[in-house]
């Protein structure tokens, strides 16, 4: 079942003097527990792709869908509560707590909006911690957390909510190498669960291992790559033998 | 063996650890070094022979009853020790780069242009199937072995990415110039 699709988006970014295509007529489609790596070099438009995908930016032209909804023409307020929960995660490598506070606090603050108290929400929030390897750091305030704990503690604020789609922007931050192979580890093994779809996308190839389906995206053009070696026929290709 | 594959090198530190047949020697190699080196039985028993003709190696044929038939079980003289640690100690070199995409862009012709941006793509979705075969469970990370293993699925990737990279900015430059023509 297609849990998300992206259809024809085309995203620009321009100052009047300049236009710059960001994403060029992208077909995607993300099925429910699905497991999607992205692969591209810098300035290749995967930060945008994920941002449209999670309806944080909207396309200049296209449409995008989850679960039968059409995300674009959705006013704000009603796509927010959509995504809230059971909907969109998007946690990005390069993720900063706004407010310097116990990590365990910074979680459980996502769940406030779903009329919990903050009570209520620790017990979760320490849970979440736990499951993506920060149990330890529940106590230390964010403003003391390694790049590496960061982006698990991002990941902790994003399921608490239970997302159904997960996206990860750039996971590959820490420049432990250890710790980067730990971090793809528990990506995948969150992949590995039946209720959870999830999209990686980022230049480092490790992190996109154990994907079910492969894509590369440059200049905005998003190309599937299947394993068997066969083309995958998007109307966004341009150049056919 | 200055200078010689680099396969032979490490085909001879595996004879070194362990005597073994064609067969369980190809397995080692192929675990060791990944897919990416596309390793083919041919060139395993070509450089078996070669060892055995600089005399780095010995061979003995054993017989045996079992499914697997007769085999030949290759065994390190007492050179190998002092050939391994000089190739250990021997410079490495640069392999050559993309020679073939290079040489048609060489005299391509502007018309030529989306057949060439056509066999990118065929190389680029090359590229990830490599990848997708190199993606089995590294072992962690404890002896020089795990490091051999870790270090050579590290240098398969990055080499891919530098492929794909490469090919983003020769389809970029191919797309460019084929517009101003």
């Amino acid at each position: 079942m297609t849990l998300l699709s992206l259809t024809q988006v085309t995203r620009r970014y321009g100052d009047g003097r300049r236009e710059v295509l960001v994403l060029d007529r992208v077909n995607l489609e993300v099925d429910a527990g699905d497991f999607v790596g992205v692969w591209g070099p810098r300035r290749s438009g995967k930060t945008t792709l994920l941002r449209v995908a999670a309806g944080i930016e909207s396309p200049g032209a296209g449409a995008v869908c989850f679960d039968g909804h059409v995300l674009t023409s959705m006013p704000a307020g009603e796509r927010t509560r959509l995504l809230r929960t059971h909907g969109i995660a998007h946690v990005c490598g390069d993720w900063r707590p706004q407010l310097n506070q116990p990590t365990l606090d910074s979680v459980a603050m996502s769940l406030l909006s779903d009329r919990m108290s903050l009570r209520e929400a620790r017990p979760i929030a320490h849970r979440a911690l736990e499951k993506v390897g920060v149990g330890d750091c529940a106590d230390v305030w964010t403003g003391r957390l390694s790049q590496g704990e960061r982006i698990r503690v991002g990941l902790a604020r994003a399921l608490v909510r239970q997302p159904r789609l997960l996206l990860v922007d750039e996971p590959a931050v820490s420049p432990s190498p250890v710790e980067c192979g730990e971090l793809f580890a528990l990506l995948r093994s969150l992949a590995g669960r039946s209720d959870l779809a999830v999209l990686i996308a980022s230049q480092d190839l490790e992190a996109l291992e154990g994907a079910r389906r492969i894509m590369s995206i440059s200049d905005g053009i998003l190309r599937s790559m299947d394993q068997a070696g066969v083309v995958v026929a998007f109307p966004n290709q341009r150049v056919s033998a | 063996m200055r200078g010689s594959s680099p396969l032979k090198g490490a085909l001879l530190g595996l004879v070194l650890q362990r005597p073994g047949h064609g067969y369980d020697l190809a397995n080692r190699l192929d675990r060791r070094l990944g897919p990416a080196w596309q390793i083919t039985a041919k060139d395993l028993y070509r450089m078996l022979e070669q060892l055995e003709r600089a005399g780095l190696v010995s061979s003995r044929r054993v017989f045996s009853d079992g499914p697997t038939g007769n085999r030949r079980i290759y065994s390190p003289t007492e050179r190998a020790e002092l050939a391994l640690t000089e190739w250990m100690n021997a410079g490495t070199r640069m392999a050559p780069v993309r020679a073939e995409f290079q040489a048609k862009i060489a005299v391509a012709r502007t018309q030529d242009a989306p057949r060439l941006l056509a066999s990118l793509d065929t190389y680029e979705r090359e590229c990830f199937s490599m990848f997708n075969a190199s993606t089995q469970d590294t072992p962690p990370i404890r002896s020089f072995a795990g490091i051999a293993v870790h270090l050579s699925r590290a240098s398969a990737r990055l080499h891919l990415r530098a492929e794909l990279e490469w090919i983003v900015l020769a389809r970029r430059l191919i797309a460019e110039v084929a517009t101003l023509s």
